[in-house]
């Protein structure tokens, strides 16, 4: 279970409001909310990426410290992927699974890519030199890859056609019940509700009541 | 840790593969310099060969060895924050920045990745200085030269990482590596002998670790100066190694924590 007790941050005004969050192992939560409700700030306050200004997270019951974060429990991608534009992008997946300590097969990206519906061809692909949608794919398969324990996917279905929608809800349903925990977030619960487990609604940086989509 | 290094190195070898032509323009900028030199040592090397009587050398050996040193101090100075910003344009540096175990591997990895970089452009130019222009190398000393690189690197690189941190926190404008490039170019002794500047100049010199790096260069490679012949140049290099490299990643972690708190890790 992923804990997030009163964590609030605030830049020029407050992005994060005192919000109280769990996050149960082995499912799926979608974070839901309009732009600039917070939604990226607590994915990236999760991952470590920023500080926050109060307030503490606890994974398995023990509380995470700022130094020497857990990083390797976390994988955070975003819609447009943050890539290294002069490699392949089966070279930034690599790279950062590299850095984690983890060295991929051939075969292993093959049979990730596929699952997300991506090719070789794509994988040999410099990243400026793929649509949006397939660069959210190829940002995902990194976070798919990276064997951590929490997967958080920053607006995960924003570009993607239908059927890329179908296969990625898939493949995050087959995570989970792998044990991973997904945290996801969408402008919108439409269309997600069913195989979302838990619906998590962020308004002006503060957490509504659980449980229940919107449709704003 | 160190096992990250390799994986930054081998990204770093794909990525300068995509500019193939960068590398090559820089190569013959540099020799052009070179060239230039070359013609302004046969006008006016009369005049400034009796402040290198103790080398024995002309003004075009001095500065031919003088600016691939000064090619160390660009690698060292400029590169680590040149990166970091290119890392925060391409969206990638929050990634690095926010693990305390990637973070040192990175620094590292550009560390030795420009070092070699340097050394293989140095090689070059060696070759170009050796077959066209006429200098002789037959009196270096590798150890000794071997020593002030490293050395050398060590702390043109922790002044790097000091200059890095301006970019961490303001996103642009790094003053201390323009100051400290026009200061090196004018009291470090690059382009002309320290000797010819007057005394309050000299003293300034001798602030500056680019000095001591050029002169161990210099006597390494004319007079095959052992170790020992240059220990002090090469103490005040290790001085300025053994306070400003620790100096510089306490300053680094100090800079990214403060940016992560402030979140502006991904701002450019």
């Amino acid at each position: 279970m992923l804990e997030l007790k009163n964590i609030s941050k605030k830049f020029e005004s407050p992005a994060l409001k005192d919000l109280n969050a769990s996050f149960e192992k082995g499912r799926i939560h979608l974070l839901q909310g309009r732009n600039a409700s917070g939604k990226t700030t607590l994915l990236k306050i999760i991952a470590g990426c920023l500080s926050p200004d109060s307030g503490e997270i606890s994974l398995g019951g023990k509380a995470l410290p700022s130094r020497n974060y857990p990083f390797n429990s976390f994988s955070l991608a975003f819609v447009e992927g943050r890539f290294y534009e002069q490699i392949s992008a089966a070279e930034n997946i690599k790279f950062r699974l590299r850095l984690r300590g983890l060295s991929l097969k051939k075969e292993e990206l093959l049979a990730g890519a596929e699952r997300l519906g991506l090719g070789e061809k794509e994988l040999a692909e410099i990243p400026a030199g793929l649509s949006l949608g397939t660069r959210q794919k190829v940002s995902m398969l990194g976070a798919l890859l990276s064997k951590s324990e929490i997967l958080l996917l920053d607006e995960a279905f924003a570009v993607l056609d239908l059927p890329a929608r179908e296969r990625l809800a898939k493949t995050l349903r087959e995570e989970a019940a792998s044990g991973r925990t997904v945290i996801f977030s969408s402008q919108t619960a439409r269309g997600l509700e069913t195989f979302s487990d838990r619906f998590h609604i962020l308004k002006d940086g503060a957490l509504l009541s659980p449980e229940t989509p919107s449709y704003d | 840790m160190i096992r990250r290094i390799p994986a930054f190195l081998r990204k770093d070898f794909l990525v300068e593969k995509s500019y193939r032509f960068a590398f090559l323009l820089g190569i013959f900028s540099t020799l052009f310099s070179l060239l230039i030199f070359f013609f302004i040592d046969r006008l006016f090397g009369r005049e400034v060969a009796p402040y290198l009587e103790e080398l024995k050398i002309n003004y075009f050996s001095y500065v031919f060895v003088a600016t691939l040193l000064f090619n160390y101090t660009g690698a060292g100075l400029g590169s680590i924050s040149e990166k970091i910003r290119t890392e925060k344009v391409q969206g990638t540096f929050e990634g690095i920045a926010n693990n305390e175990g990637i973070l040192p591997p990175f620094v590292v990895s550009v560390i030795i990745y420009n070092f070699a970089l340097t050394s293989l452009e140095t090689v070059l130019y060696l070759a170009a200085g050796f077959f066209f222009l006429g200098l002789d190398f037959s009196n270096v000393n590798l150890l000794s030269l071997a020593l002030t690189l490293f050395l050398s690197v060590l702390s043109f690189s922790s002044i790097g990482i000091v200059s890095s941190c301006f970019i961490i926190l303001f996103r642009k404008g790094n003053p201390l590596a323009f100051l400290l490039n026009s200061m090196e170019g004018l009291f470090g002794g690059v382009y002309f002998p320290v000797a010819v500047l007057p005394l309050w100049a000299q003293f300034v010199s001798k602030l500056l670790p680019v000095y001591y790096a050029i002169n161990a260069a210099q006597k390494s490679f004319y007079l095959n100066a052992s170790p020992a012949q240059i220990w002090k140049e090469l103490a005040a290099l290790a001085l300025f190694s053994a306070v400003l490299f620790p100096f510089s990643l306490w300053l680094l972690k100090k800079s990214v924590d403060r940016s992560r708190l402030k979140g502006t890790l991904g701002r450019y």
